[in-house]
């Protein structure tokens, strides 16, 4: 797993590739821990290159979630594959999370209620 | 009560119930699929099912600092006359059955939601059948079976 993150407006962007499984899940929780930490809650998580997700990345998620609505932000998810979407759907989360097609469609939804 | 009839071959490995263990049990199911020409989103979901099983078992089964054996067995199987693939994963460590956890709440304020079972949750999901059983010998003994589509008749013929 690869993770990226940038900085767009007042809106973190973490873009990740590959796999999410057990084994990796802590370095994505610890990516979306720090901006969270400076105060930067809204989020973006870009999935496009996401091929795979585990229990331990939807663990990440919904972790990351509360804490930036706990903050007053969100964690938004842009550009889910198919299967990682099944995953999601089967999990709960398509109605936990708002899910956007694609990464600038997320982002723009930040600045439509600043 | 399902009932299975098995096929030639079978793929078995054992290791120590250790987070390094996962990687090198998943790479004989991708193998075993990769052999078997089980379609992408079969392997998909099986790779899915197999980790969240052996990371309970890593997670839970033994004492963290004496982790014991454990086992996946995969093989080519026919359950109820269609074309499957059953997973069989022991440990001998504590007896617990996974398949008695509640179905996890998904609904409600998201603060409110667990963050834990819904690993459980993918297993029931994305396998058709699920057994757990305690053996005195073989320890917890969990068998998942997940059908397979059947072959396109230009594969059947080639």
């Amino acid at each position: 797993m690869e993770i990226e993150i940038t900085e767009r407006d007042a809106v973190t962007v973490v873009a990740i590739k590959g796999s999410v499984d057990s084994l990796n899940a802590d370095e994505l929780t610890s990516a979306f821990a720090k901006p969270i930490k400076a105060g930067r809650v809204r989020m973006v998580a870009d999935f496009s290159a996401v091929t795979y997700t585990s229990s331990a990345g939807l663990r990440s998620l919904l972790a990351t979630v509360k804490d930036c609505r706990r903050g007053g932000g969100d964690l938004r998810i842009a550009a889910l594959q198919p299967q990682v979407e099944r995953v999601l759907s089967i999990s709960g989360f398509t109605g936990i999370i708002k899910i956007f097609p694609d990464r600038e469609g997320a982002v723009g939804s930040f600045k439509a209620v600043a | 009560m399902s009932e299975h009839h098995q096929l030639a071959d079978q793929a078995r490995a054992s290791c120590l119930a250790e987070p390094a263990c996962l990687e090198r049990l998943l790479a004989l199911l991708d193998r075993y699929c990769a052999a078997h020409a089980v379609d992408a989103q079969c392997r998909h979901d099986l790779r899915l099912v197999v980790e969240e099983a052996c990371a309970n078992v890593i997670a839970h089964a033994y004492p963290a600092d004496a982790p014991g054996l454990m086992s996946l067995q995969v093989e080519s199987t026919r359950c109820d006359g269609r074309p499957a693939m059953r997973i069989t994963i022991e440990d001998a460590g504590i007896p617990f059955d996974p398949l008695a956890l509640p179905v996890p709440v998904r609904t409600g304020p998201v603060e409110h939601l667990p963050i834990g079972g819904l690993g459980v949750h993918l297993i029931r999901r994305l396998s058709d059948l699920q057994r757990y059983e305690h053996d005195l010998e073989r320890g917890n003994v969990l068998t998942l079976t997940k059908f397979l589509a059947p072959a396109s008749p230009a594969s059947r013929t080639s």
